[in-house]
């Protein structure tokens, strides 16, 4: 079994990619090629794990990067449902963020229009 | 318990899709539980491409011997063999900063250390010429 990997622009700025599979050494290029072609028009990108099943050290690298790669350029990367096994991974590293990881897109969603708003507002003081 | 599964892959990555997928039907037959199946999955993957990354000439076409075994216990025990350069993965040091956030962080260096947080012991012994890397996993069913 490999990896799928699928990527949506929800609204202006804001995608949702999702993998599903096994993002491991021999994978993980997928998602990072993925991820290089999304990166520069996104504000926020929610990495959808509902269907992943496997994640080894080579796939946290791709997400760890990301996750720097985004906030160095004034945006957020996210993740939801994270299935147990795969949450334990994170658990491990040290990288269960209460910023970054929400048990749904929707929710990742709401986070980031909150923050957007805020923004705004301070911005409007 | 079910036989032992016993199988050789030469020195490339390439290998790792089809073997991790025979040592997942080998573990399901054992009946392994979800956690202690994961570990071992992982524990394959990291161990081996830390062997073919530091084992081996960049060219050199070699044989290394993967092993997994089910204990009276019900613990499970995989051992990868083989003829290659001497080096200690137990003895590399832990990744540093994981206090920081993502953000601040590097992004490497945590296979190792995931294996030895979710393996009960890693170990390597060089004998004869031949590396042994072993790891043991507890199987609590869940």
């Amino acid at each position: 079994m490999g990896l799928q990997v699928k990527a949506t622009e929800k609204k202006a700025g804001f995608f949702e990619v999702s993998v599903s599979g096994r993002l491991d050494t021999t994978t993980y290029a997928q998602l990072e090629g993925q991820l290089k072609v999304t990166l520069p028009s996104a504000n926020a990108i929610v990495l959808d794990m509902g269907l992943l099943e496997y994640i080894s050290s080579m796939g946290l690298r791709v997400i760890f990067k990301a996750t720097k790669d985004m906030k160095a350029k004034g945006g957020v990367f996210m993740m939801s449902n994270m299935q147990p096994q795969i949450k334990k991974v994170f658990e491990i590293a040290n990288a269960l963020e209460q910023d970054s990881v929400f048990l749904t897109v929707e929710e990742a969603d709401r986070y980031f229009q909150a923050m957007q708003d805020k923004v705004k507002r301070e911005q409007g003081q | 318990m079910a036989e032992p599964f016993l199988t050789t892959v030469s020195n490339s990555m390439d290998e790792l899709p089809g073997l991790g997928d025979r040592l997942d039907a080998w573990l399901e037959q054992s009946g392994a539980g979800p956690t202690a199946a994961y570990a071992l999955r992982l524990a394959l993957e990291e161990l081996l491409t830390n062997r073919i990354k530091y084992g081996f000439g960049q060219y050199e076409e070699r044989r290394l011997e993967i092993c997994a075994l089910h204990l009276e216990d019900g613990s499970f025990k995989l051992t990868i063999s083989d003829d290659g350069d001497d080096f200690d993965p137990t003895a590399a040091q832990d990744p540093q900063g994981l206090d920081n956030p993502v953000s601040q962080r590097g992004i490497g260096g945590l296979g190792l250390h995931m294996v030895k947080k979710m393996c009960a012991s890693l170990e390597h012994s060089r004998k004869d010429g031949i590396n042994t890397l072993t790891v043991t996993v507890l199987d609590k069913g869940e």
